[in-house]
């Protein structure tokens, strides 16, 4: 027994521990091992989401870059214009059809086309002379129609001219022979004009600019509960609501290629 | 034998550098039961001592590159070791006991024979102390901390630390006496 300082108790405690081990349980290294490893996956992880992006961007320019001919005229917008040129100078279904004849192929300048275009209307104009004041009117009613419309609508508008010169009287059957044609185009006017009201609205609008198959890859419908994807086509897979109108999206179709 | 001791040494530590698995192993299994006689005294049991253990290693490894070679690589290894079970600390408890210096009583110098206690007794005891407590008994004591440092180290104020070791101290000894007492009784009787 004696009195103690609190240097002497510490003295205790620290020789006491001095070469103090205790020894591990086995398991314990290949925890660690293993804990290592997982570190560096972890660090890997991040490259791997890079690769994964590329490839989705590599896909998507592809399909973007690949797609059918036909859609890609559509940015021709000067095209059009001279297409619309010649008929307000009411000119009949010939001059027109071979004006979009000859622009088909050529891909040129526009400027090019009206000097080629130009002449051919004033020639067609004196020999046929049709200077029926009706057709004007029906023609006036296309360039409305053709600011949206699509080139493969073209050969269908000529068919609608053929018609119109030869009943150049019956103004009334033309415009009821015209609507076929022209509802759809109406509508995708109206469409285009709408106003975006919901994300779905959005989605469609900036889809509509990008793809222009009738099938969308991907196409939006508002109903009670919000908006709602009610078709998607993405080549291979194409899945579509069977009833637009339908507010539960119930009936798709399937399809692939 | 103390050279070759040395020179393994230095090869390992070039080998945890590099990340090479095998020094790694092999400095794990040079250092790893001392080093667990370390996080036991920290540790509320076992189990959290060998959790602070791996911890620890991974930590030796990941950061071997920032040994710039002051001190010893055992003793560098030894301060991971402890502060990863200040770490563990602070996260299963909320905050440290902290006692107020003027809270911490004149604890009367107790006469008592120590000479009988071996090593696990001593673990028992400051395993019996309150968590703020041991880790500054621990520090200052064992590990020869200051208290300015535990104090950086634990966040808290120099005689804060200072409070919290007379405190332990004075816990000990009670609890010394308790031992002694029960085992002179019984020798007695």
């Amino acid at each position: 027994m004696k009195r103690m300082s609190d240097k002497e108790f510490d003295k205790i405690f620290k020789d006491g521990f001095d070469d103090f081990s205790v020894t591990p349980s086995k398991s314990l290294w290949p925890s660690i091992e293993s804990e290592l490893a997982n570190k560096k996956r972890i660090k890997r992880f991040p490259l791997f989401w890079v690769a994964a992006a590329s490839v989705i961007v590599v896909f998507i320019t592809g399909l973007y870059l690949f797609r059918p001919k036909q859609k890609i005229w559509l940015h021709e917008v000067d095209n059009q214009v001279v297409l619309v040129k010649p008929e307000q100078k009411n000119i009949t279904s010939k001059v027109t059809d071979s004006a979009v004849k000859k622009q088909k192929p050529n891909l040129t300048s526009a400027l090019n086309k009206k000097m080629v275009a130009a002449p051919k209307s004033v020639e067609t104009h004196k020999k046929i002379s049709v200077p029926n004041p009706k057709p004007v009117v029906t023609v006036s009613v296309i360039p409305v129609n053709k600011v949206v419309a699509k080139i493969e609508a073209h050969e269908k508008h000529t068919v609608n001219k053929v018609a119109m010169v030869a009943i150049p009287d019956q103004q009334e059957v033309l415009k009821s022979a015209l609507l076929p044609d022209s509802v759809s185009q109406k509508n995708e006017v109206i469409a285009s004009r709408r106003r975006i009201k919901s994300v779905g609205d959005l989605v469609n609008f900036v889809v509509a600019k990008v793809d222009q198959r009738e099938d969308k890859v991907i196409e939006m419908a508002d109903n009670d509960e919000g908006s709602s994807i009610t078709g998607i086509n993405i080549g291979v897979l194409k899945i579509k609501s069977t009833n637009k109108n339908n507010k539960t999206p119930g009936g798709f179709t399937f399809n692939f290629k | 034998m103390t050279l070759r001791h040395k020179l393994t040494a230095e090869d390992l530590l070039e080998g945890c550098k590099r990340k090479d698995r095998k020094a790694q192993e092999l400095l794990y299994q040079a250092l790893a039961s001392k080093m667990l006689g370390v996080c036991v005294r920290y540790a509320k049991d076992s189990f959290e001592a060998e959790d602070i253990l791996q911890t620890g290693f991974i930590k030796v490894f990941q950061k071997v590159s920032e040994f710039r070679g002051d001190g010893s690589f055992e003793g560098w290894i030894r301060r991971i070791m402890v502060n990863t079970a200040i770490e563990v600390y602070r996260k299963n408890q909320r905050s440290l006991n902290v006692v107020d210096i003027d809270q911490v009583f004149d604890e009367p110098q107790t006469m008592f024979d120590m000479s009988g206690l071996e090593t696990k007794d001593l673990l028992k005891l400051i395993k019996q102390l309150p968590g703020g407590y041991r880790l500054v008994f621990n520090m200052y004591v064992i590990e020869g901390y200051s208290h300015k440092e535990i104090g950086e180290q634990l966040n808290i104020s120099e005689g804060a630390s200072k409070s919290q070791l007379s405190r332990a101290r004075a816990l000990l000894r009670e609890k010394i006496i308790k031992m002694e007492g029960y085992s002179y009784e019984t020798h007695v009787g």
